[in-house]
């Protein structure tokens, strides 16, 4: 099992590329959980087709305690299993505490073992900016992380103080950096921008996504592109960033 | 004009739809801290394994409870605090500081500590603070063995409770062993076995050669020996976490022979052994004989009346309440306010054969004005019975001592003759100053 947190400034993407990048590997023949590890729960909004993902948060309000995988994970498009953590409204209580609380739930519930997922990615809100938005990357957790960036420096710079974060946690068995998956916002230069960042945080870049109508055009319909048309250029794309991820993670999908 | 007390019928307990299954109390309301509360908190269950220091991280109002008791309790010697501000709590600061602290106490205490805890309370709990990996990295630096532990009360009612995960960090330091020795661990109680108990003659006569507790091992080398044993056996349900991670690392099977009361549930507990153990175990006599102390001592006491509390030694107050009514006592009250899975069997039985039982709850806000209800009965076994019902005859039952076996209710048996004989204070009990 390989497990993947994808981390990003707000807004930058990573929602839309962790879905893509998920439907993408379950092409592929792996099986796939993705957990949206945010309290707007919308990050598995586009492999479930509309269907309401109860989070888990917004479960344990109501009945206290969550005794039962079937209530907090839909199996989206093809068969990708989808978490979302949820989390408080805003302005009250603590969303990175409910992402222990979420990942506490799973473990206790067996998740990985009864679904066996190949690959889980977590989709995490914006930055590492607590303890509870740190777990993701915790021994036992993710292995790796993947950066969504473009070249504004705002989402650089949350870009490097994710890296920040990984780096000062070094000495413990907390998961890597694996690289930059470049979302372009179309400013100048914003190749070389990124390039150059990824070499002074000593990392690279290991996909880069254009600008394509396509993906908000299938975002409407609640699918990713990859979903809505696999031949489509952005589509293939993606789909070679994930055939990458998936090869080095040396995972079988027998 | 006081609150009634607030109670349930034994029929109520137990049953799906109930408000609140796995507790008497219902959620919502406020909780009560009765004056009883107390005893063996995470700070003194950590300091049985020997040779070894606590560092408690937490703010200052924990660090004082737990200083009170180690002071109380004969280990202050051996617990330390670093409190945290709210500075800290926002940057994490006290993170950092732990490794000073921690290097502090090693470089101060004479003589060093062979090992180490360090203990998270609720805020840690919150931040999402990773211990676990502080103390991997303070363990390489300093070579000395360092876990993690958690004081998270607020972690009471999930599926990790402290007083579970506890256990865990404590036989967390065992290391694997190369070779197994025909031996057995009692895991989940705090104090090793009485030393009546039949239960070590029945085993030595099986062929077991050792029987080991960690209360009973004064060096880290002796309690390390732990992890030779073939067996594990739970006579706690508190024991149960650090007894699957055990089988998980360790390599150790494990069988929940829980302490009782009621001979047929010992019966059972010890049949369920014969087959963990692979081994035929002679239990008759000690079964014959407990049967004739009970028959002698019912023929004395006659039908006495009892109310069972929750803090008691063998952590389940249904199952001595069913021992006491077959027996041939009368139980008209029960104090309790968890439910745990274990325990449906005998609220299923109390049901049948004792319907008419009301259950308190020790944490309702309403027990505040309980003692104005004047409830009497003859004996009140626990100490949170003993202070609501402080006309009864006293038996604390504490968890200082571990009552196990047949000869367990010879012991209960006398203590309730001692209790009228030789009647205890109350008060002088809950204030430790019985001597």
């Amino acid at each position: 099992m390989k497990k993947i947190a994808i981390y990003g400034k707000g807004g930058i993407g990573k929602s839309t590329i962790a879905s893509a990048l998920s439907a993408s590997i379950s092409l592929l023949g792996y099986r796939v959980m993705q957990i949206g590890c945010d309290p707007k729960a919308d990050s598995t909004i586009n492999l479930t087709h509309g269907l309401t993902v109860t989070p888990v948060m917004n479960y344990l309000a109501r009945n206290g305690i969550c005794s039962s995988l079937e209530a907090i994970v839909v199996e989206g498009f093809n068969g990708i299993a989808c978490v979302e953590t949820g989390g408080p409204t805003p302005g009250l209580g603590c969303a990175g505490r409910g992402i222990i609380t979420t990942f506490n739930i799973l473990d206790d519930l067996h998740a990985y073992e009864i679904y066996k997922p190949d690959f889980v990615l977590y989709d995490v809100l914006g930055d590492v900016v607590c303890g509870g938005f740190a777990m993701p990357i915790r021994h036992g957790y993710a292995d790796e992380v993947i950066i969504v960036t473009s070249g504004e420096k705002m989402s650089l710079f949350a870009a490097n103080n994710i890296k920040n974060a990984i780096d000062s946690f070094a000495e413990r068995k907390y998961a890597r950096l694996r690289g930059l998956i470049l979302n372009r916002r179309n400013i100048d230069g914003e190749e070389h921008i990124v390039q150059e960042f990824a070499r002074e945080i000593g990392t690279k870049v290991i996909g880069d996504i254009p600008r394509d109508s396509n993906i908000q055009l299938y975002e409407q319909q609640n699918k990713t592109v990859v979903e809505g048309d696999p031949n489509l250029d952005i589509s293939q794309m993606i789909m070679k960033i994930a055939a990458n991820i998936v090869n080095d993670a040396g995972v079988s999908n027998a | 004009m006081h609150n009634e007390p607030f109670c349930v019928s034994i029929c109520d307990l137990g049953i799906e739809n109930f408000y609140n299954r796995k507790r008497v109390k219902p959620s919502g309301c406020l909780e009560y801290c009765f004056p009883c509360a107390g005893g063996w908190c995470i700070p003194r269950i950590g300091s049985i394994v020997p040779e070894a220091v606590m560092l408690l991280v937490s703010p200052a109002g924990c660090g004082r409870h737990g200083a009170i008791t180690s002071i109380q309790k004969g280990y202050k010697n051996r617990l330390f605090f670093l409190h945290m501000s709210e500075s800290d709590i926002v940057n994490g600061q006290h993170l950092d500081k732990i490794f000073a602290a921690t290097a502090n106490i090693l470089a101060e205490v004479d003589p060093r500590p062979k090992a180490m805890m360090i203990c998270a309370s609720c805020i840690d709990d919150l931040l999402g603070s990773d211990y676990e990996a502080i103390a991997e990295e303070l363990e390489r630096k300093h070579n000395i063995p360092i876990k993690a532990c958690h004081m998270d009360p607020i972690a009471m009612e999930g599926s990790k409770p402290p007083v579970r995960t506890i256990q865990q960090a404590i036989y967390d330091f065992i290391p694997r062993a190369s070779k197994k020795d025909n031996a057995i661990n009692i895991i989940g109680s705090f104090p090793p076995l009485d030393k009546d108990s039949e239960f070590k003659k029945i085993m030595s006569a099986a062929g077991i050669e050792k029987i080991r507790h960690i209360a009973e091992c004064s060096t880290l080398e002796e309690f390390y020996q732990m992890g030779c044993s073939s067996y594990n056996i739970v006579i706690k349900p508190r024991g149960l976490m650090a007894a699957e991670y055990m089988k998980k690392r360790l390599d150790i099977p494990f069988c929940y022979a829980p302490a009782a009361y009621s001979i047929e549930t010992i019966n059972r507990t010890y049949k369920k052994l014969e087959e963990f153990l692979g081994m035929k175990l002679d239990t008759d006599r000690y079964s014959e004989k407990a049967r004739q102390v009970i028959d002698r001592h019912y023929a004395t006491l006659g039908p006495l009346t009892v109310v069972v509390g929750e803090i008691i030694e063998n952590d389940s107050t249904y199952e001595l309440a069913r021992a006491l009514i077959e027996y041939g006592f009368k139980v008209p009250y029960i104090i309790a306010n968890r439910i745990l899975d274990i325990d449906l069997e005998h609220i299923n039985w109390l049901k049948t054969h004792a319907p008419d039982i009301v259950v308190f709850t020790n944490a309702h806000p309403s027990m505040t004005d309980f003692l104005q209800n004047n409830l009497k009965v003859d004996i009140a076994i626990g100490m949170d019975a003993a202070y609501f019902f402080p006309h009864a005859k006293p038996i604390p039952l504490r968890l200082d001592t571990q009552l196990y076996g047949y000869k367990g209710i010879e012991s209960l048996l006398e203590l309730i003759c001692q209790a009228f004989d030789n009647p205890q204070d109350i008060k002088k009990l809950m204030y430790g100053l019985e001597n």
